[in-house]
């Protein structure tokens, strides 16, 4: 190996430094193994073919049997049972199991300029199928970004436009040819060159999305958002551009009751003394008495807050302890700050008055209430079961089908059900629980264990009791 | 040549060059799958090329520009210290230190000194594929040197031109 550089040519002293940054690159030994192993677009262009010839003839088949049929499905079955069996959404299907997205969804339409304004680098602050927390940094780094491209690099050829999304430091590249409308006319995917470490959840999720996506959208605020058909599966804020405000929709106040992780703490525009917002709070914990409780690595604040159905809330100055601090700043916190809270789905974001967005939290992990539990003033009575995996099942009356739920630590709650075709012989639905399920927006535990469900106003719908050895 | 067969046989030298590029081996990974996917999408004209890798590697170096040149107009600078004052030790006198050197260049005059004394292209050529002006190649090249000569320290062992083991 050179270790001295040759004489006084200093040229030759820079070809031999470069020459050591070549043997200083990266290596990745198994790269021919891992290019050989990655799926070819071309290889798989006649099956695309095939499939997509099969897609138009059932799809016009489709279009008949619907004409042909819909007389028939003009109205409800008067039996109340369930007469055919609609694709299930599978217990993967995360977008609606693990909170919707934080921004607005509107309706697509055949905008032509939606590729042209999708051009740029964007980051993901919202992704179906991953819990976690997604970071809000304005930089793309090496976490999951997206990037629309024109596609001969030069927006006054305007030749197409190409999308590519990576999710991590791992992961191939996946992308493909946009039309002008967003719509996704071809995938193409590149195998990874470099691979550090193993793939996260985040990126899992991400190749998942990207893996489906068909479309692409961007609001008048600037998200863009991308599709499955018309099902949303991820969202980015564009980087380097100040995110927009969330969604004042979801449920107030009840689903801003539970625990929540602050992962977000905004810094543009507010000088020093605000850019600290909520000092360095790590979890915010907002209980159904009116208390809150926050923490950081070695500070707790606690006080009192109100938040009103519109949203506008308030909060008390806190109480900190933070004794076991070290010399520094204190989390002394801006709650009091705080003047308006927006919750959608997972996520809840707190402002000022001035509209400042103070910190952006996520709930934390579901709490569990895995078990069987029954409404003990009805009869006959209806068990229902929550699975560890997301499961629902009620049982003890016929045509009440299968379910999937999700809850977070918030309370907030949501079931979707998948009607399966049954041959019953009595009443349906005897406790009512389908219409209970469906309305609940929130879950909540009293101090005696039973689990009560309320709608999204806080108007208690039905109150459960575990079974013993549930 | 199909693509795949291209990256496995291709893919660990340019992966290389785009090190030498960027100095950053994350940012090099990154360079490189991006090059990979535009040659991908016009793979019948690389192949067709008399030397795809040469193709390929020019549009690593379109693609290197492109990221800094998008970097430089929206991106906020890390907290460089301004200002840095010489340290005798960081005299440039070993290749490691000389690549340590040429990693702490701006990215344009890297660049331009890969493209120079790497792939021996002249200011013509290095003006084509960086995007920017004959002019612009010998005036980074100019300040690269001179930033490079300062910290140099020549040996006097000149008897091999340079070839080192």
């Amino acid at each position: 190996m050179t270790d001295v550089l040759p004489g006084p040519d200093l040229e030759a002293a820079i070809r031999a430094g470069v020459e050591r940054g070549l043997d200083a690159a990266p290596v990745i030994p198994d790269l021919a193994e891992r290019v050989r192993a990655a799926p070819s677009p071309r290889r798989f262009r006649p099956l695309l073919a095939v499939a997509a010839s099969v897609a138009v003839v059932l799809l016009a088949v489709g279009v008949i049997v619907d004409l042909l049929t819909s007389a028939h499905d003009a109205g409800p079955d008067r039996t109340g049972r369930s007469t055919a069996a609609p694709t299930p959404t599978t217990p993967d299907d995360s977008a609606s199991r693990l909170g919707g997205p934080p921004y607005p969804v509107t309706a697509r339409d055949d905008d032509k300029t939606t590729a042209a304004r999708s051009v740029g680098t964007w980051v993901p602050v919202w992704v179906a199928g991953y819990d976690g927390p997604v970071a809000l940094s304005t930089t793309a780094a090496y976490g999951p970004f997206l990037r629309v491209q024109f596609q001969d690099g030069s927006p006054a050829r305007s030749g197409g436009f190409h999308l590519s999304g990576r999710s991590g430091v791992c992961p191939p590249v996946r992308g493909g040819l946009l039309s002008t409308t967003g719509r996704l006319t071809s995938r193409d995917a590149i195998p990874a060159v470099g691979c550090v470490g193993p793939a996260e959840p985040l990126s899992l999720a991400f190749d998942s999305v990207l893996d489906r996506m068909t479309q692409v959208g961007v609001s008048a605020s600037g998200v863009l958002t991308l599709y499955q058909k018309d099902t949303p599966l991820a969202q980015f804020v564009h980087q380097g551009r100040t995110r927009p405000r969330w969604s004042t929709g979801g449920t107030l106040p009840g689903g801003v009751v539970g625990a929540w992780s602050v992962f977000g703490l905004p810094t543009e525009g507010l000088d020093e003394k605000q850019a600290i917002p909520l000092g360095g709070l790590a979890f915010l914990t907002l209980g159904g008495d009116g208390r809150y409780d926050g923490s950081s690595r070695c500070t707790v604040l606690s006080g009192t807050f109100e938040v009103g159905a519109d949203g506008k809330a308030t909060f008390s100055a806190p109480r900190v302890s933070d004794h076991s601090c070290p010399s520094g700043p204190r989390a002394t916190g801006s709650l009091k700050d705080v003047a308006r809270v927006a919750h959608f789905g997972n996520f809840l974001a707190l402002y000022d008055k001035h509209g400042r967005v103070l910190a952006e939290l996520q709930s934390q992990l579901p709490a569990a209430i895995v078990g069987s539990w029954e409404r003990p003033a009805l009869r006959p009575a209806v068990r229902v079961t929550f699975g560890s995996d997301g499961r629902l099942a009620l049982t003890g009356a016929c045509g009440l089908a299968d379910w999937t739920y999700s809850l977070r630590p918030s309370g907030a709650f949501s079931a979707q059900s998948h009607p399966v075709a049954q041959k019953c012989v009595g009443p349906v639905d005897p406790a009512g629980m389908v219409h209970v399920l469906q309305a609940t927006a929130l879950v909540t535990q009293t101090s005696r264990g039973e689990l009560v469900l309320s709608d999204g106003t806080g108007k208690v719908l039905a109150t459960l009791v575990r079974l013993v050895g549930g | 040549v199909t693509f795949e067969e291209f990256v496995a046989a291709r893919g660990q030298a340019l992966l290389r060059f785009a090190f030498v590029l960027t100095a950053d081996p994350h940012l090099a990974e990154d360079v490189l799958q991006t090059a990979l996917l535009k040659a991908l999408r016009h793979w019948r004209r690389v192949e067709r090329s008399a030397q795809p890798e040469a193709y390929v590697r020019r549009i690593v170096v379109t693609t290197w520009a492109d990221h800094w040149r998008r970097a430089s107009s929206s991106e906020v600078a890390g907290d460089v210290p301004e200002g840095r004052t010489e340290d005798p030790a960081d005299r440039i006198g070993t290749a490691d230190e000389m690549w340590q050197a040429l990693a702490a260049l701006a990215p344009r005059q890297r660049a331009v000194l890969v493209l120079r004394y790497y792939l021996d292209l002249d200011d013509e050529q290095i003006a084509r594929q960086l995007g920017i002006s004959r002019v612009t190649v010998r005036t980074q090249r100019s300040r690269a040197l001179a930033t490079l000569r300062e910290r140099w320290t020549p040996t006097a062992d000149v008897t091999n031109g340079g070839s080192h083991d």
